[in-house]
């Protein structure tokens, strides 16, 4: 007779990038159930909001996260903007997004390295890695920083990118472009990712739309949802964008939807590149958030959509922020995903869904 | 300006969460957030619903201190996350959680941090014997071993 077991798994384990712990319900090789456990990196960064100003807090913001650290400040800048009821440049708004995408890309390309990292197939990584060093390159080049560039700042960017580094943007992304099928292909044709993959870690369209997931973790499970779609900043000036869905519901699928996004992302990028408007790209924030006053904004990052919320108190400094990550919203979709499957493939579960554990507790 | 969400919540009563719950459900809404604000006497809790391929709804309700506030994960699991997390971060009691951690959601040194006029009702003291699994593992007393008493 199968016997049950609980087996703690996590927080530290070799493929885990980021501490989550799970204790395991086992009978024999199958999972039963999971029980998720995190808050082992809680960093009080929103109570942070009372300590530094609401400029300030830009550079706190931008460290929630070492992957979407360009999002959240976009994210931020765009929910003091709303909370200031200022308009900035559109310049600004573009080279966000040209950025915000680039990001998309790094943080694609890192996960699908440590993706290759876990099935054990090295070359495969280090080519995922390579090619992510081009982007980084490009934003050392022109913002100085390669993960925390402190670019984006409430009133539009730091500094400019000029149109010569921009079309060379376009040229580091084009000759990535075939590097980038080949990776697909390693990713999507191998049988021996496939067999790593393939009918693993099953999440029907239905269960995912109850658990709420969000980003290409949902979308490998049908849901055709992205907030880029409502053509917020300067996503409005694509002449056409459809979410890249899967209706495959399983960790070949959330690989599928990641490989196609990378490729989306840099269509989006050439398109703005093509567009971009002429003119300033910063403006002089005056005046502080009135009391009571507050706003709420959300941001599609490369895990999934981050809700934002500010709450002004008449000062220089936020009575609140509020900063909910993809990932809070895909812990309840991990466990589904666990459920029912074999020992094994638990490491792999977990990382084709990318959690990003410290950016969620903050 | 590129506001993505009307920046204005709409008031209810804090006895109707779980109607709203039910409400939104309904409409095939999505859960997306709750989070608590600190005022005086009590907490504003919002509860903000997104339509597929849509805005997002921003609802807020006023709950008194002390009092208990109805879970929704019997609606919307997803929000056994934000429950937990507001019961560590600001001492806000939620009944009936369906994941309930029981405040060892987030490892924290001292009780509801995010809440200044938190009142514990039992000393704040912290457990030597703390094990970060959890809820549902056991937890017992470390017994010291021969070689810990060598060592001290």
């Amino acid at each position: 007779m199968a016997q049950k077991t609980i087996l703690p798994f996590g927080p530290q384990h070799p493929v885990l990038p980021e501490p989550v712990h799970f204790d395991l319900i086992l009978e024999d090789e199958t999972v039963l159930d999971a029980i998720p456990q995190i808050g082992f990196v809680h960093r009080g960064l929103e109570q942070l909001v009372r300590v530094r100003d609401f400029m300030q807090y830009t550079f706190v913001v931008e460290r929630v996260c070492g992957i979407c650290s360009f999002g959240h400040t976009f994210g931020y800048s765009e929910l003091i903007e709303n909370l200031l009821e200022v308009e900035i440049p559109e310049r600004a708004e573009d080279l966000r997004v040209i950025l915000h995408e680039l990001s998309r890309i790094h943080s694609h390309l890192l996960w699908a390295g440590l993706a290759a990292d876990a099935f054990g197939f090295e070359a495969l990584f280090m080519h995922a890695w390579r090619l992510r060093e081009r982007v980084l390159g490009f934003f050392e080049q022109t913002t100085g920083g390669r993960v925390i560039f402190s670019f984006c700042q409430p009133g539009g960017v730091k500094s400019d990118i000029s149109d010569e580094d921009l079309r060379g943007l376009v040229q580091i992304l084009e000759t990535m472009t075939p590097e980038i099928l080949e990776l697909s292909n390693a990713f999507l044709l191998d049988s021996s990712v496939q067999s790593r993959t393939k009918g693993i870690g099953f999440i029907p369209h239905d269960a995912a739309q109850d658990a709420g997931l969000v980003g290409p973790f949902g979308r490998a499970s049908g849901i055709a949802d992205d907030i880029r779609l409502l053509g917020h900043g300067s996503y409005g000036k694509l002449s056409h964008f459809e979410p890249v869905v899967s209706d495959g519901c399983d960790c070949y699928a959330r690989v599928e939807v990641r490989i196609k996004e990378i490729l989306q992302s840099i269509e989006i990028i050439k398109e703005l590149v093509d567009k971009i408007a002429p003119g300033p790209v910063l403006i002089p924030i005056k005046g502080k958030p009135a009391a009571g006053k507050i706003a709420f904004n959300r941001v599609e990052q490369p895990r999934g959509e981050s809700y934002y919320y500010a709450l002004g108190d008449g000062t220089k400094n936020l009575e609140r922020f509020r900063l909910r990550t993809p990932t809070a919203m895909n812990i309840p979709g991990m466990v589904l995903a666990i459920k029912g499957c074999q020992l094994s493939d638990v490491s792999m579960i977990v990382l084709t869904i990318d959690p990003c554990i410290s950016c969620t507790e903050r | 300006m590129s506001a993505l969400d009307l920046c204005e919540a709409i008031d209810f009563n804090a006895q109707d969460i779980l109607h709203l719950a039910h409400q939104q459900k309904a409409k095939g809404m999505r859960f997306a957030n709750i989070h608590a604000v600190k005022v005086k006497d009590g907490f504003q809790l919002f509860y903000t619903y997104v339509k597929p391929r849509g805005h997002a709804e921003n609802y807020r309700c006023f709950i008194p201190d002390g009092q208990v506030v109805p879970s929704i994960t019997p609606i919307f699991i997803s929000a056994f996350f934000f429950e937990n997390e507001t019961h560590d971060l600001f001492g806000v009691p939620f009944e009936g959680i369906s994941v309930d951690y029981h405040g060892t959601f987030y490892q924290v040194c001292m009780q509801a941090p995010m809440n200044p006029d938190y009142k514990s009702s039992e000393p704040v003291v912290m457990n030597p014997n703390f094990t970060a699994y959890s809820a549902s593992t056991p937890t017992h007393p470390l017994e010291p071993t021969d070689g810990n008493q060598k060592d001290n």
